[in-house]
C-alpha cells in the first residue's frame, strides 16, 4: 500500500477518442476503478489506463471533480444502506459544477457509474431528482424528451397505482 | 436519459421524494417496470430504511424476532401504507372511509413491532427506534399531536365495530393523552370500567370482546380493546405529571416509549412470559351514589363517585407446566404465591388468538367473613411486562361489583419509580 499512496505518483488515462490525460494518483483514484486497475498493473508506471468508455469532454469535467474532491476522506465502507442519510442537499461547490446541460448532466452520471465513483454518482442523480421534484409526469416527459407509450387504460391504471404518493 | 441503465434509473428514484419517483415512474413502461415490477424492491427498500426500522430488528412482546425471514417482507406494501398513513396524519380529512383500517392497522403495527432495546429510553426520547422517531414527530404528549387529533378525528365518524377495536387498540398503545382527562371522556372510562354484579357471567363484557362465562375456553377470544382502554385510563389517570403548564399527562408506563422490549433478560426456559418475580397489582375501587345499575349492570356515573386505587405486591412462582397442543413452544404456566393468611393462584396462557391471557384467584383468611369468597381476575398482557403489563377486570365478591385491575412486574432497573402511589 505504501509505495501506491505516493503522492508525486502520475497516472496516465486514454479516453474512447485517444486523447491522454496526466493526473495525481491522488485525483485519478477518487475512482474505485482506476484504484483497482492501478493496483492489478503494480509499479509499472509508464503504462497508460484505457477508458473507453469516456469520452475526452466528460473526463475532463470528471477530473475537475476529482480534483476538488482529491482531500475528502474515503467514504465509510457500506456497513448497511440503512443508515444513508437522507438528503437532496448538493453541496455549493457542487451544485455550480454540475450546472451543466441535460446532455452533459447525464454522460456524468454513467462516467461517474463506469468509474466507480459513488460520491459524484449521487451529485449527478440528486441533480435529476431536484430537477424532477413537484413535477407532474407530463412536465417530466417533456423536460427530458420521454415518448409516452402507455395506453389511455394503462395510464388509467397507473394513476390508480400511484394513489398511494398522492398529497389527499 | 431514455438510455441510462435500469440501475441508475432506480439511483435516481432512489434520491427522490416518493411523489417524484411515483411521477416520474408514470412516464412510460419501461421506469414503470423498472420501479414496480423489480424481484428485489431496491427502490422501496432503500425508502423504507431511511425512515423506519429495519424488520430484521422488531421483537414480539415475548422478546422474540418477528421477521425470521426478512425475505418474505414486502417493502413495497409496507412502504406505500406508511407513506398513506403520513399524508392521513398530516390532514384528517384526507382519510377515505375505506382506507380507515388499512391506516389503523398500520400505525398499530409500527408501534407492536419495534426493535427491542436494553436501556429504558428518556420519556421524549425515541432512543434507538426509527419508528419511534416517527411516531414522536407525530405526537407530543401533552403538546399538539397529530396522531391525537387523527384518533379524535374517527372517533366522529361511524366506524364498523372492527375499525373501533383498532381505533381503541392504537389509542391504547399511545397511552393517555390530556383529552382522556376530560370529565366527559373519563366519566365514559369509568362507565366501561366498572359493572354492578359479576363480569362475566353471561355478559360479553370484560377484556375480552366474546366471554360467555368464567370457565369458557380460548376458543377465538378477542380483545376488547375499548374495555382495555377504558381500564388503562382508569390506572394512568393515576399517575399523572405536569409537563406544561395546565397539561398532565401519564409518563410513566403507558407511552410510545414503553412499547420496546426491553431486552437481556436472564434465560427463561419454560417461563416464557417471565412469571417468576415480583408483580404488583393494582385494582380500583368505585364509591357509587347513585346506585341503580341497569339490567347490563351499567352505573350511571356522576361527579359524586369516587374512584379509589390500591395495590399490592406479590411475589410469584411457577409450580406447574401444562402442554398447549396450539403452541408447542408456548406451555401454559400455572404459578402462586402463598402466604400464611392469603393466596394467589393463577394460569397464563396464549388463546388461539395470540393473546398471553392470565387469569388469577385470590383468597384470603385473614378474617373470618373472608372465608369462602374468591377474588378472580381476567386480563389480557397488553405489553411489556414491566410496562404495560396485563389489563383486565376483577371481580369483588362482597360488593358484587366488577371493576378493572392492573398486574405489571416491578421494574428491576429503576426502583424510584415504585412506592410512588401505595394505595
Amino acid at each position: 500500500m505504501s509505495t501506491t499512496e505516493d503522492k508525486t505518483r502520475k497516472v496516465k488515462l486514454v479516453t474512447s477518442d485517444n486523447e491522454e490525460f496526466e493526473v495525481d494518483w491522488e485525483v485519478a483514484t477518487r475512482s474505485v476503478l482506476i484504484k483497482h486497475m492501478l493496483e492489478d498493473i503494480g509499479e509499472s508506471e509508464e503504462q497508460a489506463i484505457p477508458l473507453p468508455n469516456v469520452t475526452a469532454n466528460v473526463l475532463k469535467k470528471v477530473l475537475e471533480w476529482c480534483e476538488h474532491h482529491r482531500k475528502d476522506p474515503e467514504p465509510a465502507p457500506e456497513s448497511s444502506d440503512d443508515n444513508r442519510k437522507r438528503t437532496l442537499e448538493i453541496g455549493d461547490w457542487d451544485a455550480k459544477f454540475i450546472q451543466v446541460d441535460q446532455e452533459m448532466l447525464f454522460e456524468i452520471i454513467l462516467a461517474a457509474n463506469y468509474l466507480d465513483i459513488k460520491a459524484l454518482l449521487d451529485v449527478g442523480c440528486k441533480t435529476v431528482a431536484n430537477m424532477i421534484k413537484g413535477k407532474q409526469p407530463e412536465e417530466i416527459r417533456k423536460m427530458f424528451n420521454i415518448v409516452n407509450d402507455f395506453t389511455p387504460e394503462e395510464e388509467a391504471q397507473i394513476k390508480k397505482e400511484n394513489e398511494w404518493a398522492e398529497d389527499r | 436519459m431514455n438510455n441510462i441503465p435500469a440501475e441508475l434509473v432506480e439511483h435516481i428514484f432512489v434520491h427522490s421524494e416518493p411523489p417524484d419517483f411515483a411521477s416520474l415512474s408514470s412516464c412510460c413502461r419501461r421506469y414503470h417496470d423498472i420501479l414496480y415490477n423489480s424481484k428485489n424492491q431496491i427502490v422501496w427498500r432503500a425508502h423504507f430504511l431511511r425512515q423506519f426500522d429495519n424488520p430484521r430488528t422488531y421483537v414480539t412482546v415475548l422478546g422474540e424476532p418477528v421477521w425470521r425471514d426478512a425475505g418474505s417482507f414486502d417493502w413495497k406494501g409496507e412502504f406505500q401504507r406508511r407513506f398513506r398513513a403520513q399524508s392521513v396524519l398530516a390532514d384528517s380529512r384526507r382519510c377515505r372511509p375505506v382506507e380507515v383500517a388499512s391506516v389503523l392497522r398500520t400505525l398499530i403495527s409500527m408501534i407492536v413491532e419495534l426493535p427491542g432495546s436494553t436501556v429504558i429510553h428518556p420519556t421524549f426520547e425515541p432512543g434507538n427506534s426509527k419508528n419511534l422517531s416517527w411516531l414522536l414527530e407525530r405526537h407530543s404528549y401533552g403538546g399538539r399531536s397529530i396522531l391525537r387529533d387523527f384518533i379524535f378525528h374517527l372517533r366522529t365518524q361511524d366506524l364498523p365495530s372492527q375499525e373501533l377495536q383498532d381505533l381503541y387498540q392504537l389509542h391504547t398503545r399511545i397511552g393517555l393523552v390530556f383529552v382522556d382527562l376530560f370529565f366527559d371522556e373519563f366519566i365514559g372510562h369509568q362507565a366501561i370500567a366498572f359493572r354492578q354484579r359479576s363480569p362475566i357471567s353471561n355478559c360479553s363484557w370484560g377484556p375480552y370482546q366474546n366471554l360467555t362465562s368464567r370457565d369458557a375456553g380460548d376458543s377465538s377470544l378477542k380483545v376488547d380493546w375499548r374495555y382495555i382502554h377504558a381500564a388503562q385510563n382508569i390506572f394512568a389517570s393515576e399517575f399523572v405529571t405536569v409537563i406544561q403548564e395546565n397539561e398532565v399527562i401519564d409518563l410513566r408506563y403507558f407511552t410510545l416509549q414503553k412499547c420496546q422490549a426491553q431486552l437481556g433478560e436472564e434465560s427463561r426456559d419454560d417461563d416464557w412470559v417471565g412469571v417468576n418475580g415480583t408483580w404488583v397489582y393494582h385494582f380500583c375501587l368505585i364509591e357509587f351514589h347513585n346506585n341503580d345499575a341497569n339490567q347490563e349492570g351499567e352505573v350511571a356515573l356522576d361527579w359524586d363517585a369516587t374512584q379509589e386505587i390500591s395495590q399490592f405486591d406479590a411475589r410469584l412462582e411457577v409450580t406447574e407446566i401444562v402442554p398447549n397442543p396450539l403452541f408447542p413452544t408456548r406451555p401454559t404456566i400455572r404459578f402462586a404465591e402463598e402466604e400464611n393468611i392469603h393466596s394467589i393462584q393463577g394460569s397464563v396462557n396464549m388463546t388461539s388468538e395470540q393473546q398471553i391471557r392470565w387469569k388469577l384467584e385470590y383468597t384470603s383468611q385473614e378474617f373470618a367473613w373472608q372465608a369462602g369468597l374468591v377474588w378472580s381476575f381476567d386480563g389480557v398482557q397488553v405489553g411489556f411486562a414491566e410496562n404495560f403489563g396485563v389489563l383486565g377486570t376483577y371481580f369483588n365478591p362482597i360488593r358484587n361489583i366488577s371493576a378493572p385491575a392492573w398486574l405489571r412486574k416491578m421494574r428491576a432497573r429503576d426502583p424510584g419509580l415504585e412506592g410512588e402511589n401505595n394505595g
